[in-house]
């Protein structure tokens, strides 16, 4: 549920302010750019993810102004999931695992033959899948260094995490509500008061 | 662009300390919301903070738990039939609400959205009607944010995501104020006690 839906999710994370000028944001972009997501049919990967133009994100090409808007920075993280379904790995392992023991005489596969042969059978298979993508969004507020999430997901959160790390060099801070109320308590008696509450009882 | 084998990312990092605050500290966010409910039922759902005037209600979708993850008690409430009682019910046996559907009214804003206190996270953020998407609105939204070139619709979406967190700041904030200050968490209590009991 993201920016071009009905409805919006979002996890909010901080992050440290940044000045944005034009050399700043070019600075960003060409980081951006280094891991924004580029289609490839060869590919064969469980999972690929890299930046898109949140309003295009079916599209390889996207200019600056296509993503900073003011002191905003607007991205698409785009996650393409190949799977392959139990029941059609099973199956095939079965007709194989059947083929082995009649050409090689044998009774039975040893346990790693057993894992290899699945291994190689659930790699030929997801060669054969078309990848699902998916996109959530991000806001980013520079000069503030407050940052949307478009999704709610704790894996999709992580991917997200991940390539942001990857991609700018730091790790954005998740405001949960423990870091929300430090950032708002606004003195340190007040912030180690905050440390030494215990669960209310309202019985 | 990156390919991803799923064991190159290790889950486990989303740092202890996260996790481990999560769980610690759920309860002030659960009292938050509990608080925000008895609020919400004595004060018709009014809050003055600052200059900003706040009406909100709760919708009929509350979860509510006790304990933490290795011992949680959970019981969800939904639909229109769900009364008074069964949420003091629940909340005499020591649950405090964890997951809320809540609506708002901010000078001409109406809008809704469900929060979880575990981490903060907003879902279904959705306005009430579509009156925010005339020319006027627009341009206010765009000088508000100083953001422009943006199309309607993200622009809307963006100042909605702005609103709520900062609407949820300044409650979060008033409620934490009381929630430290001993004297006042006191008379609060009291009153939330009070509420819980009426039969």
């Amino acid at each position: 549920m993201g920016l071009y839906s009905g409805s919006i999710s979002a996890a909010r994370f901080e992050v440290a302010p940044i000045e944005i000028d034009n050399k700043k944001q070019e600075e960003l972009f060409d980081k951006i750019v280094e891991f924004s997501f580029k289609e490839d049919s060869s590919n064969t990967k469980e999972i690929t993810i890299g930046w898109v133009c949140a309003r295009d994100p079916f599209s390889e090409l996207f200019s600056i102004t296509d993503i900073f808007f003011g002191q905003y920075l607007i991205l698409g993280l785009r996650i393409d999931k190949r799977s392959v379904p139990s029941a059609l790995l099973r199956k095939f392992y079965i007709q194989k695992e059947r083929a082995i023991l009649e050409d090689s005489g044998k009774k039975a596969l040893s346990k790693k033959e057993k894992k290899l042969l699945k291994e190689r059978i659930f790699y030929n298979l997801l060669k054969k899948t078309l990848a699902v993508p998916k996109i959530c969004e991000f806001v980013w507020h520079l000069e503030s260094g407050q940052l949307f999430f478009l999704a709610t997901q704790i894996k999709v959160i992580e991917y997200f995490e991940h390539l942001f790390k990857k991609t700018f060099g730091f790790n954005p801070k998740p405001m949960i509500p423990y870091y929300t109320a430090l950032s708002l308590l606004d003195s340190e008696d007040y912030r180690s008061k905050l440390n030494s509450i215990e669960p209310e009882r309202f019985l | 662009m990156e390919d991803i084998n799923i064991s190159d990312i290790n889950f486990d990092s989303h740092e202890a300390t996260v996790v481990d605050l999560i769980r610690e500290k759920a309860f002030v966010a659960r009292e938050f919301l509990t608080w925000l409910w008895v609020k919400s039922q004595k004060e018709a759902g009014t809050f003055r903070i600052d200059d900003t005037v706040i009406s909100l209600n709760f919708e009929r979708a509350l979860t509510l738990e006790s304990g933490d993850s290795d011992q949680k008690e959970i019981i969800s409430l939904r639909g229109q039939d769900i009364s008074e009682e069964e949420i003091r019910a629940a909340l005499l046996s020591g649950k405090k609400i964890s997951c809320a559907t809540i609506r708002l009214w901010v000078g001409e804003l109406r809008w809704h959205f469900t929060i979880k206190t575990d981490t903060f996270d907003v879902t279904g953020i959705r306005l009430d009607s579509k009156r925010y998407q005339d020319d006027d609105t627009f341009s206010f939204i765009e000088e508000e944010l100083n953001i422009y070139n943006l199309d309607a619709k993200a622009l809307e979406g963006v100042f909605l995501l702005e609103k709520t967190f900062e609407i949820l700041e300044l409650l979060f904030n008033k409620f934490l104020l009381l929630r430290i200050d001993k004297q006042k968490w006191a008379v609060e209590r009291t009153i939330i006690k009070e509420w819980i009991h009426k039969s």
